[in-house]
C-alpha cells in the first residue's frame, strides 16, 4: 500500500529543481506581455514561441490570491477561476509568472509580466464574416458571432444556405443586436433588414442611384442607414510586395430610411468625385464620409486620395446641410483615408491611413489613426498598429474598447485584434481574440476575419425566415425621395 | 460444424476484388491521385473539431483521413476495393438474414455494390460518402440481431444518432430497416410509416442549425451531383496534370501526343510543357489549339472548379507570383472542403519564392501536419530547387496594375522586368497568334524577340511572312528576319494552294493543317 502511494506521489507531482531565474520576460504567442484586457473577456490561452516539455503559469494579484496551471504546451485556465480573479482584480493588474522546462537548460522562471484589467467591460459579442481571402469568386463564407466571455462561436448565416451568394457588410445600430443589416451580392441578392423580430428583405438600387448600397452604417435613433454606392473593379498588381486593389469607378453616399423605404440624397453626395466609407456622429447630426477627387481609373489609381470629410444631417427632417467640410485634407498629405468610425461618446474619429485608394486591407502601409474631435488633431495609435496592415476596426459601445483587423500574423489572413483608449486618447498594447489553442486555431484557418463589429448581446433571428426571404424572388423596392 | 463456401458463393467477391483493384490502378488511377491532392487531412485535435458542425461528420472524417492514401494510386485502389469489400460483405449478410440463399445473396450483393463503383468514377464523388452506407449497413445488421421491442424503439434514438455522424446514410438504414421488418412482420404498418416519416423529415428539420439548403440536408456528405459515369477524357487529362505535378514535361508531350485531345485543359497542359521545353515556337501546331484558351484557364464566376484548380499552374512557371497566388487561393476555395495539399504546398511555393517567410511558414505549419508531406520541404529534388531559384529571377520588379484577365499585360510586366524571361515571351507571341492578332505578335517580336537572339522558330517565321506579307515588306526586309528559305517557299506554295482551294480547308487539311497558315485561315475559336 505504502508503495503504491509512493508510486502515485512520484507519477503525479513534478519533481522540480529550484529554477534557473531570467531577466527577460517570456516570447509568448499570442504576445499577451503587458495587455489591457476587460474584466469580461474568455481566459487567455497562450503557448510559448519556444517549445518547452513542460509549462507551469502562475497568475497572481495583489492580495496573493493565485491561479495556476501546468501543460505540456498551451496554457490555459478554467472559465470560473479566470472569470473570478477578473472581477475581483478590475482596474488593477495581475502577474503572470511563467516557469518552463527546457530539454538543455532545465526549468527556467521568466521574469513576471502583467495583465493590466480595466474596469470597462468590453461588449459581449464580436460579429465577423468569415471568407478565405479569394477576391472577386467567391465560395464558402458565413457571418458568425463569437461570445466574448467564453469560446463559443455560432453561425448567424452561413452561405452553405444560399450556395454561390456573398454575403456581407454587416452592420449594427450603437452595437445593438436588435437591428441589423446585412448585404448579400450574387443570384439572391439583396440587402436584408432586421428591425426587433420584423426581418426584410429590400433591394436597394432605387431609380436614379448609380448601383447598390454597399458600405452601411446605423444612425444612432436607428432611423436611418448611410450607405455608400460604388461601382467598383478589381485590379491586380505586378510586384511581390503589393497584391489586389479594389479601386472605384464611381461612388456616391445616401441615406436610406427603412419606415419609409426611402433613399435620401444630397448633390453635395453625389458629385463626379468619389465619396464612400459614410458613418454618422453619435448625436446623429453629422454625416462624416471619405472623398477624394475624381481619377480615371485604372491609369490614375496612385493618384486616388481620400479626405475625411462631414455634411450635417437633420434627423428630424432627414434633410442635408449645404455645405460639405474638410476635416482632414489627407490628399495634400499625399495619404488617403477609410473607415472613419467616431467614438460612441463623440471625443474622436478613428480611421485607417493608407498611402492612397480605399482599399487599405491589402496595404502593408495602412495603420489606424485617431482624430481628437475637440483638439482637431490627429495621431497615430501607434501601439496598435505593425508593420504589416491594419484596417478595418469598430468601437465598443462603451468607448472604451475597439477591435481592429490585422495581417501582422502572416501577412495573408486578417486576425482580430482588440484593444482599448486610454484617458490620453492613446491605444493600449491590443491582444489577438482568445481562443483555446490559439497557435494551431490561427494556423490551420484559412479564413479570414472580415468586417469586425462589436455588440452587446447575441444576434438572434430565425434562419428559416431569413432563407425564406433569401430564396424568395421578391425585393421590396425603394424609392429615391424627391 | 463449419459450412463449407461454395465458389458460387464467393465468385461475385472474387470478381469485385479483382475487378476493383486491376481497374483503380491500372486504368484508373489518376481520378484518386487528385482526390488526394484536393484534401487536407491535418493530424489535429483542432482540425477533427472543424468537422463536427454539419451532419456525417464522422464519416466525412474518416473518408478524409483514409483518401490521404490514395497519394500512391495502389493506395486508392486498395482502400476503394476494400470498401467494395466490406460493403458486399454486410449487404450479403443483409440479404442471408432476409432469408435469400446464400449463393443468390452473393449475386444480388454484387449488383448493389456496382452502382457506388461507378460513383466512384466521378472526381467529386467522395469516400465519405460509401463509408456513410458502410455505417448504415453496420447499424441496420447490428439491428437484425436484436429482439423484436428493441429493434421497433431503438430506431427513434439511432436514427438521428446515424444522421449526425453519417449524413445521407440514414435513408439507406431506415430503408433497410423497413424491409427487414416488413419481411419480419413486426409490428403494425402505421408505425412503420410514422418512422419513415421522422427519417425523412429529420434533415429537414435539422437543416437550419446546420444551414443547409434543403437538397444538400439530404445528400450530405455529398456535395456534387452523383454521376455513374466513369470519365476516360477527364482522366487523360489528369494524367497529365500528375505528369506536369512531377515536372516531368517530356511525359506530358508523350501523353499529349498519344492522347491527342481535343480539349482546352489539354492543350492549356500541353502548351505548359511546350513552354518549359522550349517547343512552343516550333511545336505550337503539332497539337490542338482551341484559341487562346489553351494557354490560360480563365477564372470566373462562370469557370470550372478543376479550371480554376488547374490555373495557376501557368502564372507559376512564368513567374507571376501575384496571380499565381490570386489563382492558388481561388482554388483552395473551390477545392471540396476549400483546403488541399497540392494548392498549401503550392502557396509555401509561392510565398518561398517571393521571401514571405511568415506566409510561407503558414502553409509550411500545415503540411507539417500531415502524413506523407511534413517532410517535403526538406526532400524537394534537386532539380525542382534548381527551377526555384530560376523562377525567383522571373519575379516582377516592374509595378503596374492589371485586370486578372488582362493577359497580354500580365506578360509584358513580366518581360519588362526580366527581357530573358523565354517562357514568358513565347507565351505572349502564341497569345497573339492563337488571338491571330498579327500586328500584336509583330509588335511583340520586333520588341522582344531580338534580344533572345536565337533562330527563328517555325511557327514564328510562319507568322512572321504573314506580317510582312500583308505590309508588302521589301525583300530586304525580309532577308532581315532570318527567315528559313524552306519556309518563306512553303508560304508561297501555300499561298497558291490556298487560292486554288477556293476557301475550303479540307484540299489543305493534310499538307498544311499544323501551319500557323492554316489555324489562321481556318481554325474557330472555342
Amino acid at each position: 500500500m505504502a508503495l503504491f502511494a509512493l508510486m502515485l506521489t512520484g507519477s503525479c507531482q513534478e519533481k522540480t529543481s529550484t529554477p534557473k531565474i531570467l531577466e527577460e520576460k517570456p516570447s509568448l504567442f499570442p504576445d499577451y506581455c503587458g495587455v489591457t484586457i476587460p474584466p469580461n473577456i474568455a481566459p487567455l490561452h497562450f503557448q510559448l514561441d519556444h517549445p518547452a516539455e513542460r509549462v507551469r503559469a502562475q497568475v497572481k494579484d495583489r492580495q496573493g490570491n493565485t491561479l495556476t496551471t501546468t501543460a505540456k504546451e498551451v496554457i490555459g485556465f478554467k472559465s470560473a477561476p479566470w472569470k473570478k480573479m477578473l472581477l475581483e482584480n478590475m482596474d488593477d493588474s495581475l502577474f503572470v509568472t511563467l516557469q518552463a522546462k527546457y530539454k538543455d537548460s532545465g526549468w527556467v522562471e521568466y521574469a513576471p509580466f502583467t495583465l493590466y484589467i480595466s474596469a470597462v467591460p468590453v461588449d459581449n459579442y464580436l460579429v465577423y464574416r468569415l471568407i478565405a481571402p479569394g477576391y472577386e469568386v467567391f465560395s464558402k463564407m458565413g457571418i458568425y458571432q463569437r461570445n466574448l466571455t467564453s469560446f463559443k462561436e455560432t453561425p448567424i448565416l452561413e452561405n452553405t444556405l444560399v450556395p454561390g451568394n456573398c454575403m456581407n457588410c454587416h452592420s449594427f445600430p450603437s452595437n445593438s443586436p436588435e437591428d441589423m443589416s446585412l448585404h448579400i451580392r450574387g443570384a439572391l441578392g439583396g440587402t436584408i433588414i432586421k428591425k426587433g423580430y420584423q426581418t426584410e428583405m429590400i433591394n436597394t438600387k432605387a431609380d436614379g442611384i448609380e448601383g447598390n448600397c454597399v458600405y452601411p452604417y446605423w444612425h444612432p435613433s436607428g432611423e436611418y442607414i448611410v450607405y455608400s454606392v460604388n461601382q467598383t473593379v478589381q485590379v491586380f498588381h505586378a510586384i511581390q510586395d503589393k497584391r489586389v486593389e479594389v479601386v472605384d469607378l464611381a461612388s456616391d453616399v445616401v441615406v436610406y430610411h427603412p419606415g419609409r423605404k426611402e433613399i435620401i440624397t444630397s448633390p453635395l453626395l453625389q458629385t463626379e468625385d468619389f465619396e464612400t466609407f459614410p458613418s454618422f456622429s453619435p448625436d446623429g447630426k453629422t454625416l462624416y464620409f471619405s472623398s477624394s477627387k475624381f481619377q480615371k481609373i485604372p491609369e490614375n489609381y496612385q493618384e486616388v486620395r481620400y479626405n475625411l470629410c462631414s455634411i450635417s444631417f437633420d434627423p428630424e427632417s432627414g434633410t442635408f446641410g449645404n455645405r460639405v467640410d474638410t476635416l482632414i485634407d489627407a490628399a495634400s498629405m499625399g495619404k488617403s483615408i477609410s473607415f472613419a468610425k467616431p467614438s460612441p461618446n463623440g471625443e474622436y474619429i478613428m480611421f485607417t491611413l493608407s498611402d492612397y485608394g480605399n482599399f487599405s486591407i491589402w496595404h502593408k502601409e495602412a495603420d489606424l489613426w485617431m482624430y481628437n474631435l475637440k483638439e482637431k488633431t490627429m495621431y497615430p495609435l501607434t501601439e496598435a498598429n505593425s508593420p504589416d496592415v491594419e484596417s478595418y476596426h469598430s468601437w465598443s459601445s462603451e468607448s472604451t474598447w475597439f477591435v481592429f483587423s490585422s495581417r501582422r500574423m502572416d501577412g495573408l489572413y486578417t486576425r482580430p485584434f482588440i484593444a482599448s483608449i486610454d484617458k490620453n486618447g492613446n491605444s493600449t498594447k491590443p491582444f489577438l481574440l482568445p481562443v483555446r489553442n490559439p497557435l494551431r486555431f490561427y494556423s490551420f484557418s484559412f479564413f479570414s476575419y472580415n468586417v469586425p463589429e462589436f455588440v452587446t448581446d447575441k444576434v438572434t433571428w430565425n434562419v428559416g425566415k431569413v432563407e425564406k426571404l433569401l430564396t424568395s424572388p421578391k425585393r421590396q423596392k425603394v424609392t429615391l425621395s424627391n | 460444424m463449419t459450412r463449407k463456401f461454395t465458389i458460387r458463393e464467393w465468385l461475385p467477391a472474387v470478381l469485385l476484388v479483382t475487378g476493383s483493384f486491376l481497374f483503380f490502378f491500372f486504368f484508373y488511377p489518376y481520378h484518386n491521385l487528385f482526390k488526394e491532392q484536393m484534401t487536407l487531412f491535418l493530424h489535429s485535435g483542432d482540425y477533427f473539431f472543424t468537422f463536427i458542425g454539419k451532419p456525417a461528420w464522422l464519416t466525412r472524417y474518416i473518408g478524409e483521413f483514409l483518401t490521404q492514401f490514395y497519394i500512391v494510386p495502389a493506395g486508392g485502389a486498395l482502400i476503394l476495393t476494400g470498401a467494395f469489400l466490406a460493403a458486399w460483405i454486410l449487404f450479403r449478410s443483409y440479404l442471408i438474414r432476409c432469408g435469400l440463399q446464400r449463393s443468390i445473396a452473393s449475386w444480388i450483393a454484387l449488383l448493389l455494390i456496382i452502382p457506388e463503383f461507378l460513383f466512384h468514377g466521378s472526381l467529386y464523388y467522395p469516400l465519405s460518402s460509401t463509408l456513410s452506407g458502410l455505417m448504415a449497413l453496420g447499424a441496420v445488421l447490428a439491428f437484425t440481431g436484436l429482439r423484436p421491442s428493441l429493434y421497433k424503439w431503438l430506431f427513434l434514438p439511432a436514427a438521428p444518432l446515424l444522421y449526425y455522424l453519417t449524413g445521407h446514410g440514414l435513408f439507406l438504414f431506415t430503408f433497410l430497416w423497413l424491409v427487414y421488418g416488413f419481411i419480419r412482420k413486426d409490428g403494425k404498418r402505421y408505425y412503420a410509416l410514422l418512422l419513415l416519416l421522422i427519417s425523412l423529415s429529420f434533415p429537414l428539420l435539422m437543416r437550419s442549425v446546420f444551414q443547409l439548403t434543403p437538397k444538400q440536408a439530404y445528400t450530405y456528405p455529398l456535395k456534387a451531383p452523383l454521376s455513374a459515369r466513369m470519365d476516360f477524357t477527364l482522366e487523360k487529362i489528369l494524367a497529365m496534370d500528375y505528369a506536369a505535378q512531377q515536372g516531368n514535361w517530356t511525359r506530358v508531350l508523350f501523353l499529349a501526343q498519344k492522347y491527342q485531345l481535343n480539349n482546352s485543359m489539354a492543350a492549356y497542359y500541353t502548351n505548359l510543357a511546350l513552354s518549359q521545353t522550349r517547343l512552343m515556337g516550333d511545336w505550337l501546331f503539332q497539337f490542338h489549339q482551341p484559341g487562346p484558351g489553351g494557354l490560360f484557364l480563365p477564372v470566373s464566376p462562370e469557370s470550372t472548379s478543376l479550371a480554376i484548380v488547374f490555373s495557376n499552374e501557368v502564372f507559376f512557371s512564368l513567374g507571376d507570383m501575384n496571380m499565381a497566388q490570386h489563382s492558388a487561393m481561388l482554388g483552395m476555395i473551390f477545392s471540396q472542403d476549400h483546403r488541399s495539399v497540392r494548392l498549401t504546398k503550392r502557396l509555401a511555393e509561392i510565398h518561398l519564392l517571393t521571401e514571405d517567410y511568415p506566409a510561407a511558414d503558414k502553409y509550411l505549419g500545415l503540411l507539417d501536419k500531415t502524413l506523407f508531406y511534413r517532410r517535403w520541404p526538406n526532400e524537394l529534388p534537386e532539380h525542382i530547387t534548381l527551377e526555384h531559384t530560376i523562377l525567383r529571377e522571373k519575379i516582377p520588379s516592374v509595378e503596374a496594375i492589371r485586370h486578372s484577365a488582362d493577359y497580354t499585360t500580365s506578360l509584358e510586366i513580366l518581360l519588362q522586368s526580366h527581357p530573358d524571361n523565354a517562357p514568358a515571351l513565347d507565351y505572349l507571341l502564341c497569345f497573339h497568334l492563337l488571338n491571330k492578332d498579327i500586328p500584336g505578335f509583330r509588335r511583340t517580336y520586333d520588341t522582344w524577340y531580338p534580344a533572345a537572339k536565337n533562330k527563328v522558330p517555325e511557327v514564328y517565321a510562319q507568322a512572321l511572312l504573314v506580317s510582312l506579307y500583308r505590309e508588302g515588306a521589301s525583300s530586304k526586309i525580309i532577308e532581315q528576319y532570318d527567315i528559313p528559305a524552306a519556309t518563306v517557299s512553303r508560304f508561297i506554295e501555300y499561298t497558291k494552294a490556298f487560292e486554288k482551294a477556293g476557301g475550303m480547308s479540307a484540299p489543305l487539311q493534310e499538307e498544311y493543317g499544323k501551319t500557323f497558315w492554316f489555324y489562321y485561315h481556318f481554325i474557330l475559336f472555342e
